[in-house]
């Protein structure tokens, strides 16, 4: 590994761990005695900061030692939380994440940023510090009578720490907030080049090297007393008893004395970004590689049994290793579907910090709640429905949660709800987004469909059809356009973007009750089991879950049907023909084949040539150059090497139904 | 100087840097995709992935080959603007020989007398009687360039308005 992968695999830790910050500090603005959840803070920004000294980063250093500073406070109970202060340390982890990106601040908003950040960081230790120090230091002489130690630290320091970009004031500083200290200089006389520092704390080891980590290599600690040796004079009576950080003792903080209240309104807690920078890399349950070494293994075995089998010509042995070899494939493959597989509290956690964001600048009350975080959803497909869900969690909170005015009124709680409930049923898992607001107006939309040309003003329409008219192109009723969500465009993506994981989803709404978005979903999507059909020369491969029947027919009579249409279960249903729709010229059979599919409650046939059979495809992509194509989603590749194109039901009953509309 | 590969198209016979050349292939099946824009001939398999197959003939605004089946298949590798790399195919009559081209030997193409779409062509040299041009590998099969030709769908190019 390089020096550019190590700084990229940085990059990505620092992602996760501002995405654990952001978790961490809203839970515990929820919750503010929580003491473990601080103590996670710490953590989080503890590491942070030493790593990022490491590669580079060194603002960020800067500003994660600046919120470490304040959080202290926080601890220690020396300053109160407020949501002020949340707002500014949620700006900051933001910034943090610019920073990733700019890490030199070379785009000036971004410079200005933390010129802002800094100041603001600033007046709140310069306040807390002249009111409340007193009190800290008295904690602390009080503590000291307690269980006191004094423990000597050899510091050598060489070339290397500065190469390895590790800022010692930062580490020094942190660690001599531990307690009283006193520094002996490399004596230049003699030949000994190390620092010697006597602290004296109630800490324990581990605490000083933890403050300590990322120099270890270069410090020996060693306990020399269990007091305070400069306290009862052992050394000369040379007690200096030093416990104020230098940076809080500047006498120009006295004009800041009088401006109590803190302004924070330059720094607005920004909108969270949609990452761009998606992570290659997966965290894998150690028992699934386990296995899969065990696959590996067996697989190896079975070949050799295999080869001795050819060598003695036994054709039992032979067909018996085949078979292991299938079995083994088989095993093979869910193993490595599995590893893929990621649970969506991936997901679930980037939304927390969306929801107080948003709620916060639309003046509502939300609370969000999450059900089944430990469903397990394809890598891919997770990375693919982010932004769709979150365009519904926006939706919600936009036009579906009322103001606290207005929900008092209807006799709601002040709080709104938004719940994310994910479970498995069958062989797909469903991800259910929901509100407790005002619902759907039904009426509103019909308008507006007729209004559009969309549909005619006296067509009746089930509700299911109502609320698919919401994913049509350039369909929005929100009367005013705010700045969260609603510009017309939306929701026909967000459609989109689910089928393109081969998802489905569906609105159900109650009027002044709420609405509830339902993702149907496949756990994963590379290899699905299909139909394989052909038609004139070409194979088509139909996923199986969508079939729902196949019927021999006429070609005469199929002809016979002017209007495209036949009876299939006391219903009429569409049907197209392959060789219509792509052009086939060559002889129609006389005989075809129809395939029903059953594609959300709506049935339509297919008409092919011939039913070849059952089909496991690995589905490929087909490229970017046919990003546009119509009804076919993908390639897979047959055992004769020939490539099966995948149907695309969706587009397909598009092409059937568009017609409905405007019937 | 580079190293290129020959290839005959309808008499002309055109060169392309082997660096871009990944395979050969000589009997190719090739997959028939509905729809799509003509110069596509459709998709094969090339060692596991599958990759578009471009009609040169078409491409170049040549005539119609009579038999799809006497050709062979090009594939190449292109870097995009971006760093990566993309696989993509295209046809061509007949394979001829690789050569070395000195710099110094590439001659700028007359803008008229080509029987052809010259915006692909990037300079041409003479050997043994005979005009070699020289293709502009980049250009020919640039995503973008094959996306024009493509229906653009609209809401492609949207993202979401978050």
């Amino acid at each position: 590994m390089d020096l550019l992968q190590f700084k990229n695999k940085y990059i990505e830790d620092a992602q996760d761990l501002l995405n654990n910050l952001d978790n961490d500090l809203i839970s515990f603005e929820k919750n503010p005695d929580d003491s473990q959840c601080i103590e996670r803070i710490f953590r989080v920004m503890h590491t942070l900061k030493g790593t990022s000294g490491m590669y580079g980063f060194d603002y960020i250093a800067d500003i994660t030692h600046d919120l470490e500073s304040i959080f202290d406070l926080v601890r220690d109970n020396l300053l109160k939380v407020t949501t002020e202060l949340f707002n500014l340390t949620l700006a900051s982890v933001d910034h943090l994440r610019n920073l990733l990106a700019d890490e030199t601040l070379s785009d000036p908003a971004n410079e200005n940023l933390h010129q802002k950040i800094k100041e603001q960081i600033a007046l709140i230790l310069i306040h807390t510090d002249r009111n409340n120090l007193q009190i800290k230091q008295e904690k602390k002489q009080s503590n000291n009578e307690v269980k006191i130690r004094t423990w000597q630290i050899m510091f050598t320091p060489n070339d290397q720490i500065i190469k390895r970009g590790i800022n010692i004031l930062y580490t020094l500083s942190d660690l001599l907030k531990l307690g009283y200290y006193r520094i002996q200089e490399p004596d230049k006389s003699n030949n000994f080049k190390f620092w010697t520092i006597f602290l004296v704390t109630e800490n324990t080891l581990n605490d000083i090297e933890d403050e300590l980590i990322f120099v270890m290599d270069y410090c020996k600690i060693r306990l020399i007393a269990d007091f305070d040796i400069f306290k009862e004079g052992e050394l000369g009576n040379r007690k200096k008893a030093i416990d104020e950080l230098p940076q809080y003792h500047s006498e120009e903080i006295n004009e800041y004395k009088e401006n109590v209240n803190i302004k924070f309104a330059d720094i607005e807690p920004k909108q969270i970004k949609t990452e761009k920078h998606v992570s290659n890399r997966i965290m894998v349950d150690s028992s699934k590689l386990d296995h899969l070494m065990f696959l590996v293994s067996e697989l190896v075995t079975t070949k050799s049994e295999l080869l001795l089998s050819i060598d003695l010509k036994n054709r039992e042995r032979i067909f018996e290793c085949a078979q292991k070899v299938d079995k083994l494939s088989k095993l093979l493959r869910d193993n490595a579907l599995s590893i893929r597989l990621i649970s969506i509290q991936e997901l679930t956690m980037r939304f927390n910090r969306l929801v107080r964001d948003l709620s916060n600048s639309l003046g509502k009350k939300v609370d969000f709640e999450t059900h089944g975080e430990d469903i397990e959803l394809d890598k891919n497909i997770i990375d693919n429905i982010n932004e769709p869900i979150m365009h519904l969690i926006r939706n919600c909170i936009d036009h579906g949660i009322e103001s606290p005015e207005e929900r008092i009124k209807v006799n709601k709680p002040e709080t709104g709800i938004i719940k994310l409930f994910a479970y498995k049923s069958g062989n797909f898992i469903f991800m259910q987004i929901s509100d407790d607001g005002k619902g759907i107006d039904k009426q509103k939309i019909i308008n507006k469909a007729v209004g559009m040309g969309i549909i005619k003003e006296n067509a009746q329409l089930s509700d299911k059809e109502v609320y698919d008219l919401i994913f049509l192109p350039g369909f929005s009723t929100a009367e005013s356009l705010t700045q969260v969500s609603g510009r017309g465009v939306g929701m026909d993506i967000v459609r989109k973007k689910i089928q393109d994981v081969r998802g489905e989803i569906q609105i159900d709404s109650e009027n002044g009750l709420g609405t509830s978005f339902t993702l149907k979903l496949q756990q994963t999507i590379s290899i699905i089991d299909t139909l394989l059909v052909r038609s004139d020369n070409s194979k088509f491969a139909i996923p199986l879950e969508e079939v729902e029947n196949c019927q021999l027919v006429n070609t005469q009579f199929l002809k016979s049907k002017q209007n495209k249409q036949i009876a299939y279960i006391e219903e009429l249903i569409p049907f197209i023909s392959l060789r219509d729709e792509f052009g086939y010229t060559s002889p129609v059979p006389e005989k075809q084949k129809l395939i029903v599919i059953n594609k959300q409650e709506k049935c339509f046939a297919v008409v092919v040539d011939e039913i070849i059979g059952e089909y496991q495809a690995v589905v490929k992509s087909i490229g970017s150059t046919f990003a546009d194509i119509e009804f076919i989603s993908g390639a897979s590749l047959l055992g004769d090497g020939g490539i099966a194109l995948l149907l695309d039901t969706e587009k397909l009953k598009k092409q059937l139904t568009i017609n409905n509309y405007k019937l | 100087m580079e190293t290129y590969l020959t290839f005959l198209l309808e008499n002309e016979k055109f060169a392309v840097p082997v660096a871009n050349v990944l395979e050969v292939l000589l009997k190719q099946q090739i997959t028939p995709v509905p729809k799509t824009a003509s110069h596509i001939l459709g998709i094969i398999n090339f060692r596991g992935d599958i990759l578009p197959v471009i009609d040169t003939r078409q491409k170049f605004n040549l005539s119609i080959a009579d038999n799809n089946e006497k050709h062979v298949v090009i594939v190449f590798e292109i870097q995009n603007s971006d760093g990566t790399k993309n696989m993509i195919s295209a046809t061509a009559d007949a394979v001829k020989d690789v050569i070395e081209i000195k710099d110094q030997e590439i001659k700028q193409v007359p803008e008229l007398g080509l029987n052809f779409d010259n915006r692909f062509i990037s300079g041409a040299i003479y050997r043994n009687d005979h005009f070699i041009l020289l293709l502009d590998i980049q250009k020919v099969f640039s995503a973008a360039d094959l996306a024009s030709i493509q229906q653009i769908n609209l809401s492609n190019n949207q993202s979401l308005n978050i």
